[in-house]
């Protein structure tokens, strides 16, 4: 079925209109219409941080060779970067180009990806149906409108959404005609799956075995076809040698494991339900029993260009968002996450057939598509709600702070953050030097026992992962390949929480706001008495806290006494 | 021949440009012409120029806009990939940016004319 050519434009300026949409309801809302506030924006968890300070830490080493948290702080410094590298990979090379600061990119990227998906995507519904693809745009703004949802953007789910790209890339390619160059890109669209996340290879496997039954189903000597998905598997795992040998020396050690069924993910959310699609179930249930039928018979006649693989895949994504209660985990939300996007074909073919029905007459059929396409997306758009993400944990002065010591201090400067609101982990990574942070129950303990003490229990501030695997002598088992174990056998909190000596630091961090006043005026006392030394000197002042030199590490800086008068 | 595909291809790339141009100013009002062009403009020169132009070469069949927004997803996993690699080979990823799109704009156009001598 073919549109006319007047037609076909006004579903691309909809499209453009959809896209325009999630513009202003995604990013708009959640930036509050700006892109740099020079500091980060809108980043509610660690894990925002934990994707920017890689990206950045890349831009800053100039390759993903080693871990950047790792090589900066100097511990196990070789360890290889281990996260899937396109997203960190783009984020960063985007700051390099640009100018722009790696917050703005990573972020972005999230975001530009949600897009990217929803573009594709628009043009693989046109296979079945160039009708039902218009109608389908309306569904597309709940994976921003729905707040669980867009919480994914601010609690940094972003390799995930990054990820669906090329899944959605194999699904176009699927309803493409096989060339040469189809199948190279299938290698690519593989390796791009595997490199940017790589749970979601199992999935396009799936996708891509079933796609090759149904194949032989509606062309029964295309036995070749299984062959050539499998040929162009192996190929991808042979391009991405590097990535599965990290999968099966990193991931698969310490994350491989299948969960009990997770009905509720505390982190966030990230993700929506069927009931947050509210009215829109109702031609969303009739689209799926719709499209089922579609499948069925499109299966049955052999097309150069087949259309049923994409009604497929709209079918497997609805499976993957329940694979949470078969133990794949959090890896179903992430799917779930972009379900509005997926499942809009159902809601667009319900709705053309009922067009359909009612009139008979084409045109009319087509301006009714048009109009209703355009009114819902316009109601969507005015009744949208307020943003909610506000500033996130990262304040102007609490950003200077860090940019301060990750501009102005050496390079093998060793840091201690004592106690602030914001020293939440993932985020200290910017300063790209060691440091340890104050673990805040130690810290609050001492400050209810009224105590001072010279040695807290801190945990050095870095990624876990490297320590659950590198033994404590940094040994490796072979020369080859990859040569460590997973160190199963020792227990974590000795390499990373205990007690350390403060004085042995070459820059003390102390917070001078917070929530918890008490806590300040604990943090302002031990800074007071550490400034008794001549050695000691504020190097670094601002509305969020101090920064104290320590020109003579090692030497007694504060001596453990106790804040009770005495008798 | 090429050539005309080329020009068809630039004129359409400009005219995306103007309406991605539009969005992007139209959400982030609040922000300076300078940065929004920057973001969206190296967005547009790592991904979306070089993998249109690819797929003009590895698909010449498909219209514009399809093309985009196959080759926006494709230009996105290239860059990463390639990057990824030329990080290992020792080439600092500030420099991604200006050798990828081109070396990624020449394959297309080396393949467009492959297939136009066919």
């Amino acid at each position: 079925m073919k549109l006319r050519l007047s037609e076909q434009w006004l579903s691309y300026a909809l499209l453009c209109a959809t896209l325009a949409t999630l513009l202003w309801i995604g990013p708009g809302r959640i930036l509050n219409h700006r892109l740099d506030y020079g500091h980060p924006y809108g980043y509610l968890a660690a894990d925002t941080f934990q994707h920017q300070a890689r990206a950045d830490g890349i831009l800053r080493i100039g390759h993903f060779r080693h871990e950047p948290i790792q090589h900066f702080i100097g511990i196990y410094p070789d360890f290889p970067g281990y996260y899937p590298p396109v997203f960190l990979q783009v984020a960063a090379s985007w700051a390099g180009l640009s100018g722009l600061p790696t917050y703005v990119t990573a972020q972005g990227l999230a975001f530009l990806s949600s897009l990217m998906v929803a573009a594709l995507l628009f043009f693989t519904f046109r296979k079945i149906n160039p009708y039902a693809a218009v109608l389908a745009l309306p569904l597309f703004p709940f994976s921003f409108l729905v707040q669980a949802a867009s919480n994914a953007y601010t609690w940094g789910h972003w390799p995930q959404i990054a990820g669906q790209v090329t899944l959605v890339l194999l699904a176009w390619l699927s309803s493409q005609r096989r060339t040469i160059a189809w199948w190279a890109l299938l290698v690519v669209a593989l390796m791009g799956t595997f490199m940017t996340y790589i749970a979601y290879f199992a999935f396009a496997a799936l996708f891509l075995i079933l796609f090759a039954a149904g194949s032989w189903l509606s062309d029964r000597s295309n036995w070749s076809l299984l062959l050539g998905i499998a040929a162009a598997g192996a190929a991808a795992l042979a391009l991405s040698f590097r990535t599965l040998l990290i999968f099966l020396n990193v991931w698969y050690p310490t994350q491989g494991q299948f969960s009990p069924v997770l009905t509720e993910w505390a982190a966030g959310g990230g993700y929506l339900q069927l009931r947050d699609f509210g009215l829109f179930l109702i031609p969303l249930l009739a689209g799926l029993a719709l499209a089922g039928y579609l499948l069925i018979k499109m299966l049955s006649r052999h097309e150069d260009e087949p259309r049923w693989p994409v009604v497929l895949f709209a079918f497997i994504m609805l499976a993957m968002g329940f694979t949470n209660y078969t133990g794949l985990d959090k890896r179903a939300f992430f799917i779930r996450l972009l379900w509005p996007y997926y499942l809009a074909v159902f809601v667009g073919l319900a709705l053309w057939f009922a067009l359909r029905g009612m009139f008979k007459t084409k045109i009319v059929v087509g301006a009714g598509t048009v109009a209703i396409s355009a009114a819902l997306l316009l109601g969507i758009l005015l009744t949208a709600p307020p943003p909610v993400a506000g500033e996130g944990i990262a304040s102007q002065p609490f950003w200077d702070l860090i940019s301060w010591l990750r501009d102005t201090t050496p390079q093998d400067a060793r840091i201690i953050f004592m106690y602030g609101d914001e020293f939440i982990g993932d985020n200290l990574w910017n300063v790209h030097r060691y440091h340890l942070r104050v673990l805040p129950e130690d810290y609050i303990r001492a400050l209810q026992t009224m105590s001072v003490k010279r040695e807290y229990f801190t945990t050095i501030n870095s990624d876990v992962v490297p320590f659950t695997i590198i033994p404590p002598d940094h040994a490796k088992q072979n020369w080859l390949w990859w040569g460590w174990t997973a160190n199963d056998t020792e227990p974590l909190d000795f390499y990373l929480h205990r007690e350390r000596d403060i004085c042995e630091m070459d820059y003390l961090v102390f917070a001078t706001t917070s929530r918890q006043p008490i806590l300040v005026q604990y943090n302002l006392y031990i800074a007071s008495k550490l400034l008794e030394h001549p050695w000691m000197n504020v190097t670094f002042q601002n509305d969020y806290g101090i920064v104290l030199r320590n020109r003579k590490p090692g030497e007694a800086c504060i001596e453990p006494h106790s804040l009770r008068p005495s008798a | 021949m090429i050539t005309k595909n080329l020009l068809n291809d630039m004129k359409s790339h400009a005219l995306l440009y103007l309406v991605l141009s539009a969005m992007f100013h139209l959400t982030f009002y609040g922000e300076s012409v300078l940065v929004v062009q920057r973001y969206l403009g190296s967005l547009y020169w790592m991904i979306i120029l070089p993998g249109t132009t690819l797929l003009l070469g590895l698909m010449p069949h498909l219209g514009f806009p399809e093309r985009a927004a196959a080759g926006a997803a494709l230009g996105f996993i290239i860059s990463g990939i390639a990057g990824y690699y030329l990080g290992l080979a020792g080439i600092h990823v500030a420099l991604h940016g200006w050798i990828l799109p081109p070396a990624i704009l020449c394959t297309g156009i080396i393949l467009l004319r492959r297939e136009s001598e066919q």
